[in-house]
């Protein structure tokens, strides 16, 4: 850059920048990029929560589903509605290693709670709830997925 | 930096260019900090492409499991009939009752789909009987068993007979996420079971 004498001996600040000013020029670069990478590693971490939720979304249908696959005569005797395998109450399952934790490739157990509740006894009507709690790894923070359906008697 | 005065010495005019340019020292500072920044953003760029591979794969084994969940389930719900076997087309379909890597899906209103994995793909494709149409459901599977008929404690049966079954499926990917500077992979379980509601 060229400036002659006389404007530089006049105004220094015009001249050229000061250390102030470029230190303050990098600390924003600094700080645009650190934004910028938190950014790609926090839509890393929430696709990572995306798929992991679905996993154990799909473990809680599953439950959900065992439950419909099951027996329920409501015709039966000598008490109607007791003939059934998957009887009123709670059912606490494990599903060991059910969970893969993206990139890593180790495992995670869910825990799945069931529970059958008798909402009508005519129409014979229950409810079925499945909860499984899993917890993310990467803030080992708990969540729960639900799934709650109700079912007729056959 | 050089400074012109107004009054430049006889030497200078003689020589402008002397005065004019840049030192060696304020150009090698200069290309010094911007060699670093260049450094610093090539930093930043390549390790977006690196989350972006990661995110991308997750959200792609993501989108597959959802396809194969909703299109699936809907499907072996509202079936009249389901079977698992093995086979690659509707033809050479054969029922195994128990574990395979085919579904067979009877349609109420007739007609059948058939699901079935392509173990040297890797890709679980769907026929349709209506109009013979093969589309792809999920792909980079690993697994070798993806239908199972289970009781309702999801121990594995037999629908030979039985009235009271559900069907699980199970989806492994595998993914190659990048390969620069180490080899890094994707791993992805998803696991589900759907039960025909003609059996209520």
């Amino acid at each position: 850059m060229v400036i002659r004498k006389k404007q530089a001996a006049k105004s220094r600040a015009v001249a050229a920048f000061t250390l102030v000013e470029v230190t303050m020029a990098i600390g924003i670069l600094v700080l645009v990029m650190a934004g910028m990478i938190y950014g790609y590693v926090q839509t890393n971490a929430q696709a990572e929560w995306s798929s992991m939720s679905l996993s154990v979304q799909a473990l809680t249908v599953q439950s959900v589903e065992q439950a419909r696959a099951a027996k329920w005569d409501v015709y039966s005797t000598p008490t109607p509605g007791t003939t059934n395998e998957f009887a009123v109450g709670t059912n606490t399952t494990v599903f060991t290693s059910a969970v893969l934790i993206p990139s890593s490739g180790t495992t995670m157990n869910v825990t799945n709670v069931l529970q059958i509740t008798t909402v009508t006894t005519i129409p014979a009507l229950r409810q079925i709830r499945s909860d499984c709690a899993w917890t993310f790894p990467n803030t080992g923070a708990t969540f729960t997925n639900t799934v709650i359906t109700y079912r007729g008697g056959s | 930096m050089k400074l012109l005065s107004d009054n430049l010495s006889p030497k200078a005019l003689l020589h402008p260019m002397r005065v004019r340019a840049f030192t060696l020292v304020e150009l090698m500072v200069t290309m010094a900090i911007f060699m670093l920044l260049v450094l610093a953003m090539v930093g930043v760029q390549v390790f977006g492409f690196k989350i972006n591979s990661l995110t991308t794969s997750k959200l792609k084994t993501t989108a597959y499991s959802l396809k194969a969940l909703n299109q699936i389930q809907t499907q072996v719900r509202g079936a009249s009939s389901v079977v698992v076997g093995n086979g690659g087309s509707l033809a050479s379909f054969t029922s195994t009752g128990t574990t395979g890597t085919a579904l067979l899906i009877t349609i109420p209103t007739g007609g059948n789909n058939l699901l079935y994995l392509s173990t040297n793909t890797g890709v679980l494709y769907e026929i349709f009987s209506a109009n013979n149409q093969q589309i792809t459901v999920a792909s980079n599977l690993t697994n070798q068993v993806v239908f199972q008929t289970v009781d309702y404690r999801g121990t594995n049966i037999s629908s030979t007979g039985l009235e009271n079954f559900a069907i699980r499926m199970t989806l492994q990917f595998f993914q190659t996420n990048f390969q620069v500077p180490t080899n890094a992979y994707e791993y992805f379980t998803f696991q589900t079971e759907m039960t025909p509601r003609t059996q209520d």
